[in-house]
């Protein structure tokens, strides 16, 4: 039996792409039973620490909100772990992040956000998730005055949003053509290249940046898209076990079966590899101080 | 909406699907700790492939089920089997302490049964509204419906007003403990790490319900049992009479089925609000609200129809939006997956055949649930015939083992004797404890609620149209709540004289 | 009405402690307790007040009779038991003595069949059929 933590509330995107890998999996690992289990509060630290206390012998996996590095970076309360140590399994997606406004504030463009932006209301993920830490890094560095409400998951923010009782969101590309359809947002800026019909030619994150600072925030954000969905075992998970893992998640995530089945949920796959993932990750950890500074005021907040 | 049923009933594998789905339900509810989430759980893996129709029917009626089966635990020996079934601990298990065990599960089976049509029937009505009710109810809304719940905790306490609403502030105060959701603060837990995830509902309902009726059961009660129950010595009078009570209180029967689909509509107010809205609604409205926590048939009736018929109102806003209900729901939407079936905002218009399908197998497997339950009361009224010493090591272990699967951890073990003490002492004071626990249900709610209203509307919220109508009526049940309970009490007293 | 003062007091002390505690956090983590352990320890003092001006006591049957207290032990040897030998062993030890000690004629066969049926339901019906692993005890694991 493997254990397969998944560090978000049910509903959202990182379960659905959760509960999509752990069935795979069982399907690799010949005579395996994969169960997964929802740990959504604070963000996913105390899944994190679960696997990180685990057992020796204990078959368990996490898939983590990407957050998690930037509660690392930001030295967030509670975050005495390092993410460098787990053994990473590998990661499913690259996740472009689009920053949108309800289409009832009349804005149209992110120059237009900068000038009339002051208290608008963007809801986010919980205190340190994220779109938190985003988001509030976008509205101070750029200077935007938004007001940013965190403790908004799952389908919640965008529920907020088509009932008209909040402005603006940063989110992931997959649930903005909903949004869209439903004639209810107006996408602005984007945060790594998107694919999706409307979203394609939206100007990045880094073309509107002019300060230091500006360019430091688009080019975290924008590191941070490629790891998106991320499975992680035991740091000290027995190497030998650690390449199973390994080797039956490549397996998995290769297979037309897999491949199918996340297209039909509407679930882009961009995969990397454990050990490739882990260096990108170990990059942004031990990145620029005065982006670790950045982060650090967030938390600070 | 008849297409649904024309649907339903043209698939036989549906159907075989929906009657093996109502005894999986049933067990999954009966066994303490285990429940609907559970259940949706572990059926998961044997989805992939099926027909969607006849996985959705399935997936629906095994969720829906699960509060029938778990009347009989918590009616016969005094542990919910799933957290809405805490509302029915009080009255029910007294009811089975007098001896008319098989009484309170037949009143709770009928009440269950016609929740679930009445439920399908008022969802029918409400599905074309439903979206725009929506959009209207938002968290202040919410906020103030939970204020309206901590009010019926006042109902609930009867003459010891104040001792209830600091029972309320006791029950609130520990649903507190833990991590804050939103800031991931570790509250209240003074350095403990088992408490971060909380003070678990079903731990704190044992300890000052199950455990303190075991620790005071009396040896002589035992024999005075036997003989009431021989005295019926027709086959189904106990039956009988549950369904005589329904009947009696049918308009109960109804508004709390009624109360049921709306609370279910609404997203974030869960199964546990839906069963005590209607427990404190049942109270309010009783001619004999003294009678309530000692074995008042009301008490069951109210719940027990709302549970079933809030699992049709928790379907709106999953199926048509695409969020969840309620954390039962939540999980019911990941199960969809492996049908193939992914709910959203257009999701209900594609496909209204399958959705109204649901719902009819939603009715249908409530009303033969219900009649198991039915067949079964009888049966199942001799567990609690049996001797308190027999019972009771049994009851102990038993509660035990629901706190270790819902919590896994054995330190609730001890929090478990902890509040037990105060469960005790609050029994033997004679003060009121159902208010601790719609405190611990509604806590989490209500401060979500009002904390995301103030961070979004300021203190404004209050002037949002639904939410200040609802806070006149509030206000205005309050004004008149004293007046009212003091003609009630006035009324049991000469009630009493004539009787002597 | 002393045991009823001393509870007041009590939770006072709890709601206050909590109170100052819950001072300490950001508003929207705090709102919640503060509300809670504030009003509480409102309605805690005025039922103390209410409590000492009544001059009849109302008669409360005595607190932890023998009768209790027995229970009150057996609840603890229930979670003592399976705390330390977890429900398959410490769980029917405590059933077989329960249901021996309590019995008035000491029935061996009663006791020993349902100590047998708890070790049954633990092994065979939670962990082999419904695949649930109960606690297995603090010494045994």
């Amino acid at each position: 039996m493997v254990r397969y933590l998944i560090g978000s509330k049910p509903g959202g995107g990182y379960d659905r792409y959760g509960r999509l890998v752990a069935k795979h999996l069982e399907r690799e690992l010949e005579g395996s039973r994969f169960i997964p289990e929802n740990r959504g509060s604070a963000n996913g630290i105390l899944a994190l620490r679960e696997v990180h206390d685990a057992a020796l012998d204990q078959d368990i996996l996490l898939i983590f909100n990407t957050g998690l590095l930037l509660s690392e970076l930001g030295g967030q309360d509670g975050m005495d772990m390092s993410l460098a140590d787990f053994n990473w399994i590998g990661k499913a997606s690259s996740e472009p992040r689009i920053l949108l406004v309800r289409k009832g504030t009349g804005i149209s463009s992110f120059e237009e956000l900068r000038q009339r932006g002051e208290g608008l209301i963007f809801v986010t993920s919980g205190f340190g998730g994220a779109s938190n830490v985003q988001t509030t890094m976008i509205n101070t560095t750029f200077g935007l005055g938004l007001k940013v409400v965190p403790g908004f998951g799952g389908n919640e923010a965008e529920a907020a949003l088509l009932k008209d009782e909040v402005d603006g969101l940063l989110m992931s590309e997959s649930n903005v053509p909903q949004l869209l359809e439903a004639d209810a947002a107006v996408p602005l800026l984007a945060f790594g290249r998107s694919e999706l019909p409307g979203l394609q030619d939206l100007p990045q994150g880094a073309d509107v940046a002019q300060t230091e600072d500006e360019r430091l925030t688009a080019q975290l954000i924008t590191a941070m898209t490629t790891l998106g969905r991320i499975t992680v075992a035991p740091p000290q998970m027995d190497p030998a076990r650690v390449d199973v893992f390994r080797d039956a998640y490549a397996r998995a995530l290769a297979s037309p079966e897999l491949r199918a089945e996340a297209a039909e949920l509407g679930l882009p796959l961009d995969v990397l590899p454990g050990d490739e993932t882990q260096e990108i990750a170990r990059n942004v950890l031990s990145g620029n101080p005065r982006m670790r500074d950045l982060v650090t005021a967030v938390f600070e907040n | 909406m008849s297409a649904g049923l024309t649907t339903l009933l043209s698939s036989p594998d549906a159907l075989l699907l929906m009657l093996l789905a109502i005894p999986i339900g049933m067990v999954f509810g009966a066994i303490p700790g285990l429940g609907g989430k559970i259940a949706l759980i572990s059926v998961m893996p044997f989805l992939t492939g099926m027909d969607p129709l006849a996985g959705c029917v399935f997936l629906i009626s095994l969720h829906a089920v699960v509060h029938t089966g778990a009347a009989a635990p918590t009616i016969l020996l005094g542990i919910p089997g799933t957290g809405p079934s805490t509302a029915v601990v009080l009255d029910g298990h007294a009811m089975t302490k007098r001896g008319e065990g098989t009484r309170a599960i037949a009143a709770a089976a009928f009440a269950s049964g016609v929740g679930g049509v009445v439920g399908m029937i008022a969802l029918a009505l409400i599905v074309p509204f439903a979206l725009t009710l929506m959009t209207h109810i938002s968290y202040p809304e919410i906020f103030v419906l939970t204020l309206f719940g901590l009010g019926f905790a006042a109902v609930l306490s009867g003459r010891y007003l104040v001792k209830g609403l600091i029972v309320t502030s006791l029950g609130l105060l520990i649903s507190f403990v833990g991590t804050e959701p939103t800031y991931g603060v570790q509250r209240l837990t003074f350095g403990s790490l088992f408490l971060i995830e909380g003070v678990d509902l079903i731990t704190a309902v044992l300890a000052m319900f199950a455990v303190p009726e075991m620790l005071t059961a009396k040896r002589g009660q035992q024999r005075k049992m036997r003989v009431l129950e021989n005295d019926t010595s027709f086959m189904t009078s106990g039956v009988l009479s549950g369904l005589r009570d329904i009947v009696r209180h049918r308009w109960l029967t109804l508004r709390s089925s009624v109360l049921g689909v709306i609370v279910g509509i609404i997203p974030g107010l869960g199964g546990d609000v839906a069963a005590w809205l209607c427990y404190g609604h049942a109270a309010q409205t009783s001619r004999t609200p003294e009678k309530f926590g000692k074995g008042a048939v009301e008490g069951v009736i109210g719940p027990e129809a709302a549970n079933n018929s809030k699992e049709g109102g928790a379907l709106v806003p999953t199926l048509f939006l695409g969020i969840p209900g309620s954390s039962g729901m939540a999980i019911f939407l990941v199960a969809l997956v492996p049908l193939g079936i992914a709910p959203g905002i257009s999701f209900a218009e594609r496909h209204s055949d399958l959705v109204w399908a649901m719902v009819w197998a939603l009715a249908v497997s409530n009303v033969i649930a219900a009649l198991v339950l039915i067949l079964l009361a009888r049966g199942l009224q001799r567990l609690a015939q049996v001797p308190p010493h027999i019972l009771t090591p049994f009851v102990y272990l038993l509660a035990l083992a629901s706190i270790y699967i819902t919590t896994q951890e054995w330190r609730f073990f001890l929090v478990l004797g902890a509040f037990s003490v105060v469960g005790y002492l609050f029994l033997r004071l004679d003060w009121p404890r159902a208010p601790f626990v719609i405190g611990l249900i509604l806590g989490p709610e209500t401060e979500e609620a009002l904390v995301k209203s103030l961070s979004l509307w300021g203190t404004d919220f209050l002037l949002r149209p639904v939410a200040f109508g609802l806070v006149v009526v509030l206000l205005v049940s309050i004004h008149s709540l004293p007046r009212r309970l003091s003609r009630r009490a006035a009324q049991t007293q000469e009630a009493m004289q004539h009787a002597d | 009405m002393r045991i009823e003062r001393a509870v007041l007091v009590a939770l006072a002390l709890v709601f206050a402690l909590c109170l100052a505690v819950a001072s300490t956090y950001r508003w929207q983590v705090a709102l919640g307790p503060a509300l809670a352990s504030g009003i509480g320890l409102t309605l805690c003092i005025l039922q103390l007040a209410l409590t000492l001006r009544a001059t009849e006591g109302r008669s409360i049957p005595p607190l932890f009779d023998y009768a209790h207290r027995t229970q009150f032990l057996w609840l603890g040897c229930a979670v003592g038991a399976v705390t330390l030998l977890g429900f398959g062993i410490g769980g029917s030890i405590y059933v077989f003595c329960h249901i021996y000690f309590e019995t008035p004629k000491r029935r061996l066969v009663t006791a020993g069949l349902s100590a047998a049926a708890t070790i049954f339901v633990v092994y065979g019906v939670f962990e082999t059929l419904l695949q649930t692993r109960l606690f297995a005890g603090l010494l045994l694991t």
